[in-house]
């Protein structure tokens, strides 16, 4: 028996509308009726069929799915003779799901409007909680001001025009990088395109400020380290690969060694003068054990710093200073003519020179100025005639007689003139010359200088001034007044009074005065005379034959072809402003072999490493080692450890 | 275009958008966190255009392409829309309650499109196989149908044997199981053991029948059999309209609480500019 339920076409098959919201109550029980529910689900049909009239006589209409025209027909009233019981009309599935759909956005809109305006919209809506580091703050408009405003205004917000530049600034409330935080590197425009100059690898993006969330993303729990920034985020403006270390990151081609070393030491050298006995092959008793007996990382493991002079250095080197050799600082020239030819009163015996110093005490007395406006030579007085001869007496005379009656203030007040700085009423220098030197500079060297050797000296080698010269300050005399308490700074060397110059003899590292004599002499003067006297002091200060030589240790530099600089420190204090790279070296050497840090710094043995200092150009450098990026890369790559940028790279550079 | 041809052309377009996409948040510079504001706007766009298809089925009129395409756009664009939200929560799990509300009504309706598509893919197959294709709507009057046509049979089948064992054991064994459609979790595995269990029982019963009450019960018995591949049509026909029951509404939720992420995401980062 084959049983055919699905029929086919209209006369054999009612229309079935599954779209429609309502279905016939009576659809599961077989009967389908023709007009249906209506769209509010109420059941619309109460006979079988609607007669029409035809011919005066009413005609059945009932269709053919329905059994066709009843055998009965219509009553006379024209009413169908078969009245149908009503039916429940029930939802169509589409309607079902209509509601469904209905009800639950409602729910959940409801929901939504709930927790927006209730106690608990902080807990509900955070996207997560705060990192360990930001744990104490507890109010979440310490971070976001709009939070505790009304949900329209969390609308009002999002629809302004405010960026995540202008969000990011409640984090420099207690995160401070400067003025131009937002800045790439938070640096100036300028110093970011200086910095760029040579890297073609880097996008130009120096416009553009970046939020702090472009690479801090909070709320992703207490254990998520905000330090933690993907390298895709330096790719950003850095065009390298974002894969591996060495793949794309550029060759160590100057790192570390960018510049010479401030202090000279030459590794090879010593290594082989006088570490190794001389055949080479066995080390001398006098040998550091290893790297570290000589350097020892700083305070942030981040650089292997030197041990002082005291530590390492003076064992072999301190005969430098206990038999260095006096060097005379003033003495009394001698004079072309005789001191009866000349009518004044002058040493017996005079045959020094005009020293250096004494011309940069004398540069700026318009007598002597005037006596050796038309000398090449400033030492040799021979040339003079009579006049200019008394004019360099007198110039000579007066700066004793000076000393005698002001003290130190006479050396202050000559050296400020000779070094074109200026002093205001208050003693200060003023901001408006051209001064290139410090006041403490200053001020220590007029300290060292031995005001009671010159005033026994004037007493000595003038002892009548006060007849020749008036005291136009009237002030008190200072050689006679013995409280005065200048005392000369402990860090100066030996002063002695001979008998016709007063010399000096630099005995401990350190030394006062030949250092501050270095650095106000290392700086270009605009006046012709103290300007030679300058050159003189700096080049006879370096010289080979200078009694001490501090810069065959610190090296000289220079810094735009006519000022120098004296590197002192083997490293400038750069606490204010961080540095782009950073390695941690006692991560590296912690409980490994004493000769580990030769991995990395591969000793570079047939380099001109004194030469290099020659041109004073500390960036043409050749160091005593050299480093590959293979050393790195060969540890840092995806498989084995960390390889992120900031691993080795400061962010944050600003001060 | 062969089903084969056709699934080949659209992954090709699939994943040509795929590595567009990823050209464009490069060059855009997207590795900062502007990635994941990207990817939340490519998302929600998506979104939106997966949400037109069930408009686009609404507004017939409208001359915006076939619904057939729509689907195909719908399905493809799911599977995209499914990787950039991973690539939008950068392959972690959300913190918050409402990240993970949200994140959950977008896996719930996903997962539930990708199961739907499955069982549009699937059940057809199996429908065609068993019984006669019906429409879902209609099951119920089929039902009836057959039960009346059962119940027809029994008072025939007592009138001329003038027996009432047929009648007996309709009344006792089979009436409910005619009366509406029975154990669709069992359909939906497919499984024949009601059947079988019934055959036997029916077997064991025909025994003890004569020969014209024979004819009658193996008439009897075709109408079991008819009724039972209806109750697997209207178990499948089932599944492919329940699903939509949790894909549909978990949309609409989705584009609601996506609308308050946004406005959550300007309103704490910085406002829409």
């Amino acid at each position: 028996m084959k049983i055919q339920l699905q029929k086919f076409f209209h006369k054999n098959s009612s229309y079935a509308r599954p779209n429609q919201p309502w279905v016939c109550g009576k659809h599961a029980q077989g009967y389908n009726c023709e007009a249906g529910p209506d769209m509010q689900g109420c059941c619309r049909t109460e006979y079988e069929c609607k007669p029409y009239k035809e011919n005066n006589s009413w005609i059945c209409s009932r269709s053919n799915n329905y059994g066709g025209s009843c055998d009965e027909g219509p009553m006379p009233n024209g009413e169908c003779c078969n009245k149908i019981t009503q039916c429940q009309p029930t939802r169509s599935i589409r309607q079902k799901r209509s509601l469904v759909v209905k009800w639950s956005v409602f729910a959940i809109f409801a929901m939504m409007m709930l927790l927006l305006n209730s106690h608990t919209k902080a807990t509900f809506f955070s996207p997560g909680d705060l990192s360990f580091k930001h744990g104490k703050i507890d109010q979440c408009s310490t971070c976001h001001e709009v939070f505790d405003k009304s949900f329209f205004n969390w609308v009002k917000q999002a629809l302004s025009g405010e960026n995540t530049i202008d969000n990011s600034k409640k984090c420099l409330d207690c995160h401070k990088f400067g003025e131009n935080a937002h800045q790439p590197h938070g640096l100036a425009r300028d110093d970011l395109q200086q910095l760029k100059k040579n890297k073609k690898e880097t996008n130009n993006r120096e416009d553009k400020q970046l939020a702090c969330l472009s690479c801090h993303l909070e709320h992703h729990g207490a254990d998520s380290d905000l330090t933690d920034v993907a390298k895709q985020n330096c790719a950003y403006c850095h065009r390298l690969d974002q894969s591996v270390i060495n793949a794309q990151h550029p060759e160590f081609n100057h790192y570390p060694y960018k510049r010479n070393t401030r202090i000279i030491f030459d590794h090879t050298t010593h290594a082989k003068k006088y570490y190794y006995n001389k055949a080479g092959d066995q080390l001398l008793d006098t040998a550091p054990e290893s790297c570290q007996s000589c350097h020892q990382s700083d305070s942030r493991a981040n650089k292997m710093m030197q041990h002082a002079y005291a530590k390492d250095c003076k064992a072999c080197h301190k005969d430098i200073f206990e038999e260095s050799e006096s060097f005379i600082v003033f003495e009394i020239p001698e004079l072309a003519f005789d001191a009866t030819e000349l009518n004044v009163q002058w040493p017996e015996g005079a045959s020094g020179t005009l020293t250096h110093f004494m011309i940069m005490l004398l540069a700026t007395d318009s007598l002597f100025v005037e006596a050796v406006a038309d000398l090449d030579d400033y030492f040799d007085l021979s040339e003079l005639d009579k006049q200019k001869t008394k004019k360099i007496v007198k110039s000579i005379k007066k700066l004793f007689f000076e000393i005698d009656q002001q003290g130190p203030i006479v050396f202050k007040q000559r050296l400020v003139s000779a070094f074109n700085c200026q002093l205001n009423e208050q003693g200060q220098f003023d901001s408006d010359s051209l001064c290139t030197v410090k006041k403490a500079e200053l001020d220590l060297m007029v300290k060292l200088f031995p005001l009671k050797l010159f005033c026994e000296a004037k007493q000595r080698w003038f002892p009548s001034l006060s007849r020749t010269f008036v005291n136009t300050q009237n002030s008190n005399n200072f050689c006679a007044d013995n409280r005065h308490n200048h005392k000369i700074p402990t860090e100066a060397g030996e002063w002695v009074l001979e008998e016709l110059s007063i010399e000096y003899r630099p005995d401990k590292h350190k030394d006062a005065f030949i250092k501050s004599w270095l650095d106000l002499t290392s700086q270009q003067l605009d006046q012709i005379l103290p300007e030679k006297a300058r050159l003189e002091i700096f080049k006879e200060l370096n010289s080979e034959d200078a009694s001490v030589q501090c810069t065959k240790c610190h090296s000289v530099e220079s810094t735009d072809g006519k000022n120098f600089r004296v590197n002192w420190p083997p490293k400038l204090n750069k606490i204010a402003k961080k540095q782009f790279i950073k390695f941690n070296h006692n991560a590296h050497i912690k409980y490994q072999d004493e000769k580990v840090c030769l991995d990395c710094h591969l000793e570079n043995l047939n380099t001109a490493y004194l030469d290099s200092y020659e041109d004073l150009d500390p960036l043409t450098f050749e160091s005593n080692f050299t480093t590959e990026r293979n050393n790195c890369s060969s540890c840092h790559q995806q498989s084995m450890t960390k390889e992120q940028c900031q691993l080795c790279h400061n962010y944050h550079v600003s001060p | 275009m062969t089903f084969n041809s056709r699934r080949l052309k659209n992954s090709l377009v699939l994943f040509v958008v795929c590595l567009l996409l990823n050209s464009l948040a490069n060059y855009y510079g997207t590795p900062l966190y502007q990635i994941q504001i990207v990817s939340g706007w490519v998302l929600m766009i998506l979104i939106l255009l997966l949400f037109f298809y069930s408009l686009r089925k609404k507004l017939t009129l409208l001359p915006i392409g076939k619904t057939s395409s729509w689907l195909q756009f719908h399905s493809y664009a799911g599977f995209l829309s499914v990787l950039v939200f991973f690539q939008h929560l950068t392959y972690r799990l959300p913190n918050g309650f409402f990240e993970i509300i949200l994140a959950s009504f977008f896996m719930v309706t996903a997962l539930s499109g990708i199961v739907g598509m499955i069982f549009s893919r699937v059940i057809p197959r199996h429908l065609t196989r068993r019984g006669e294709e019906v429409i879902y709507e209609r099951i119920p009057l089929f039902t009836y149908e057959i039960r009346k046509q059962a119940q027809d049979l029994i008072i025939e089948c007592t009138l001329k044997t003038n027996s009432t064992a047929l009648a007996d054991y309709y009344q006792n064994y089979l009436a409910d199981y005619f009366y509406k459609p029975k154990r669709p979790l069992f359909h939906f595995y497919g499984s024949m053991g009601a059947l079988y269990v019934m055959q036997t029982r029916h077997n064991n019963f025909c025994r003890y029948l004569n020969e014209q009450e024979s004819v009658y019960a193996q008439q009897l018995f075709e109408l079991i059999r008819k009724k039972y591949d209806l109750d697997f049509h209207y178990a499948l026909q089932g599944v492919l309209k329940t699903w939509l029951f949790i894909h549909v509404p978990l949309t609409y939720a989705l584009i609601l609480a996506m609308t308050v992420h946004l406005m959550l995401v300007y309103a704490f980062l910085g406002g829409l500019q």
